[in-house]
């Protein structure tokens, strides 16, 4: 962890016991310590030599909120992980630290944050100011990382402007290194560029990871947004516009002779600015419940220029959600179904493998059906138009005290030979995990 | 001769005081009255919330409520689950207008942001308990029929016993129950029991207030244990009141999404 984290968690952490140890007038001094405790088992149902091919996994988060004033509280998540099967996702891990502050009509927020804008549902096109970590693709939950920045938001009657700073945007985190399965396949023989075709020879990869902080450029290196939400008794809606950096680079790659038999490949990292400009809004009419999300999407090239920039497109989600109420038994079901569509204004489409583009055109299903007061089942499948992919995640979860529960669940992937999920048939599993909140 | 009449009328009028004082007031007039005593402009109320099923295995939640009726009768609630940590932070905010359709979001501390819902069936389970909306819903008295049977003696206390029938297309449609019986006592017109019959007249859930006191602070009664019992599955949920505050100011910030989302 680096040292600064280190530090500013340690001082964050003894600010609150350092105000409250002070002779104070105020009647409202309160901590709170919550957080929680969970058992990680995954296991892959094919086994890939040289792979990560299990998670054996322990984590404990804690939350700690402390009330400064009667309009000021500070909150420091900590997130301690432990995986006996991979190493590299060991960490301490300074999740959220900030300070709020409030008065009649402004909401501040200030220090390192995780921003949630939009209505859809799980996919959304106008919230990207923080990334997320995807060494393992099919994690959704908990898995953003923070920002630093600061955080305003102004209220007018039923209207709400919002604005974001954050001086240096925070990449994703990709797949390591090979012994990961969300790697893309790679041959172990390429075209052999220094001999006519059809000579080969052999390649090994090599993954550069991203540091936003190396070549540093405050006038550039920055990202900010401000949204415009407004409020209807019929009607959530906003308009929004962020304009920061990509942090799910393009890749340029570099060729290094390493033997006359040998070459090796880097790819480097390209991050690039983009700027959204984006709506979204949420209704309900009868029983139903729509919301819908979508953005134009302007990027850039990356500074190196030596990778072709994305062209411009538009994003949309659109969703519509309904409770049935005594399906099985008394037991009520909720579904939710979404279409997500990228239109590219020249024509055409983004390559199926491309991280940015997954969700191209999909339906994207999502059903929580009671099992009594205790078990739930959920289910979870995108199905992807254009390419063909097929992914499922059926689980089940099981409540065996309060605040213990137990879920077991499967990751399906599949479908079309091309297509995005596809090329990841091997990584079926199944997960096991424990959690208990506190 | 004279005596001994006049004496019998005397005893026979005193047996039959409490007829009299029932023959006094309507079914109407009584749920009315019940109606002013349980609800009130501004209330705050602290609970824990135990589902029991019929094994007795427990599941609890600790909740905090608000509830606000404004000068034009909408009435707005704020639900904040306390415990336990996997629902830590969950809110529900609600506003039932007099002239248009209810609004609900809720706010789950993952998402980090409220969602809108759309407003729940009556007859859907309330919060997985098995209270239903409608039975959480301010009595909409003008949507009944109310008969007086008579009355019944619950734990000890002189009630009336009310039939309440829809006594309109739309309530007959939306309302989970054919018919209800309540209970409501003599003394401070708090129901103390609800029988509830489906809509083929079969009994499939009871009622029960017990801890009934008055709030400190106020001349008005309440509730301090709820207990509602699913008859088929005999599945029940409890409510206990820690506390009650009536009629002390509440903001009008309260209900409203920002204090929603700073819930957590």
């Amino acid at each position: 962890m680096p040292a600064i984290q280190y530090i500013a968690f340690w001082v964050l952490l003894l600010l609150p016991i350092l105000v409250l140890a002070q002779d104070t007038e105020e009647s409202e001094k309160k901590i709170e310590l919550s957080g929680f405790g969970e058992l990680d088992h995954i296991s892959y149902f094919s086994r890939e030599d040289g792979k990560i091919n299990n998670r054996n996994q322990a984590i404990l988060q804690t939350q700690l909120k402390a009330k400064i004033s009667a309009n000021s509280s500070l909150y420091t998540t900590l997130e301690i992980r432990n995986d006996l099967s991979d190493a590299r996702r060991n960490r301490v891990f300074l999740d959220e630290s900030y300070i709020d502050i409030s008065t009649k009509r402004f909401d501040f927020r200030l220090g390192r944050q995780i921003v949630n804008w939009g209505e859809a549902d799980g996919l959304n096109p106008t919230n990207h100011f923080n990334a997320v970590d995807l060494s393992d693709l099919l994690d959704f939950e908990r898995e953003e990382l923070s920002i630093y920045g600061i955080r305003t938001k102004y209220y007018y009657k039923d209207v709400k402007f919002d604005f974001v700073f954050s001086p240096v945007f925070v990449p994703a985190l990709l797949p390591a290194d090979s012994s990961s399965r969300w790697l893309p396949s790679l041959p172990d023989q390429v075209p052999n560029p220094f001999e006519p075709p059809p000579a080969t020879i052999n390649a090994q990869y090599r993954f550069e990871q991203a540091n936003p902080l190396q070549n540093y450029n405050f006038a550039e290196d920055w990202q900010l947004g401000i949204r415009s939400s407004f409020q209807w008794p019929w009607l959530d809606a906003s308009v929004s516009y962020y304009k920061g950096w990509n942090d799910v680079p393009k890749f340029s790659q570099a060729i290094n002779v390493l033997n006359p038999n040998l070459l090796e490949i880097s790819f480097i990292p390209r991050h690039y600015q983009w700027q959204f400009i984006g709506m979204d809004f949420s209704t309900a009419t009868g029983k139903f419940g729509w919301r819908g999300e979508s953005a134009l999407i302007i990027s850039d090239t990356p500074r190196e220029g030596d990778v072709e920039k994305d062209p411009v497109f538009y994003h949309y989600v659109v969703g519509v959600d309904r409770s049935f109420a005594n399906i099985i038994g008394d037991n009520n079901l909720f579904v939710i179904l979404q279409w997500s569509h990228k239109i590219i204004f020249e024509g055409g489409s983004f390559p199926a493998d491309d991280l940015n583009h997954i969700f191209q055109r999909s339906l994207l299903l999502r059903l929580e059906q009671d099992l009594g007061a205790y078990a739930k089942f959920h289910l979870q499948a995108v199905y992807d138009v254009l390419y063909g992919g097929l992914y499922f995640q059926p689980k089940l979860r099981y409540a065996i005290r309060d605040g213990l529960n137990l879920e077991a669940l499967a990751d399906i992937l599949g479908g079309k030979s091309g297509s995005f999920f596809h090329q990841y048939r091997n990584n079926d599993r199944l997960q096991i995990r424990l959690e208990y909140s506190f | 001769m004279k005596k001994i009449l006049f004496l019998s009328m005397l005893v026979w009028m005193c047996i039959n005081q409490s007829d009299l004082n029932a023959q006094d007031l309507t079914a109407l007039e009584i749920m009315t009255k019940s109606d002013q005593e349980i609800n009130s402009d501004n209330e705050y109320a602290t609970l824990t919330m135990k589902l029991i099923n019929s094994r007795g295995k427990e599941r609890s939640r600790q909740i905090e409520q608000y509830i606000k009726t404004d000068e034009a009768d909408n009435r707005s609630s704020l639900i904040k689950f306390l415990a336990p940590g996997d629902v830590k932070g969950t809110g529900f905010l609600s506003i039932e207008y007099s002239d248009q359709k209810d609004v609900q979001w809720l706010y789950l501390p993952a998402l980090r942001r409220s969602r809108r819902i759309s407003a729940s069936d009556e007859s859907d389970n309330f919060m997985g308990s098995d209270f239903t909306y409608e039975d959480m819903e301010r009595e909409e008295l003008e949507a009944y029929d109310y008969t007086l049977l008579g009355t019944v003696s619950v734990d000890g206390a002189d009630c009336y016993h009310i039939q309440a029938v829809p006594n309109n297309d739309k309530k007959r449609k939306n309302s989970g129950y054919g018919r209800r019986e309540i209970m409501v006592r003599k003394d401070n017109f708090i129901i103390a029991q609800i029988d509830y019959f489906d809509k083929k007249d079969k009994a499939i859930k009871t009622y029960k207030a017990s801890d009934i006191k008055q709030v400190e602070g106020s001349s008005k009664w309440r509730v301090y244990k709820m207990e509602i019992t699913n008859l088929k599955t005999q599945h029940k949920t409890v409510l206990a009141f820690d506390e009650y505050v009536i009629d002390a100011p509440i903001k009008e910030d309260l209900f409203t999404k920002r204090y929603l989302e700073s819930a957590d």
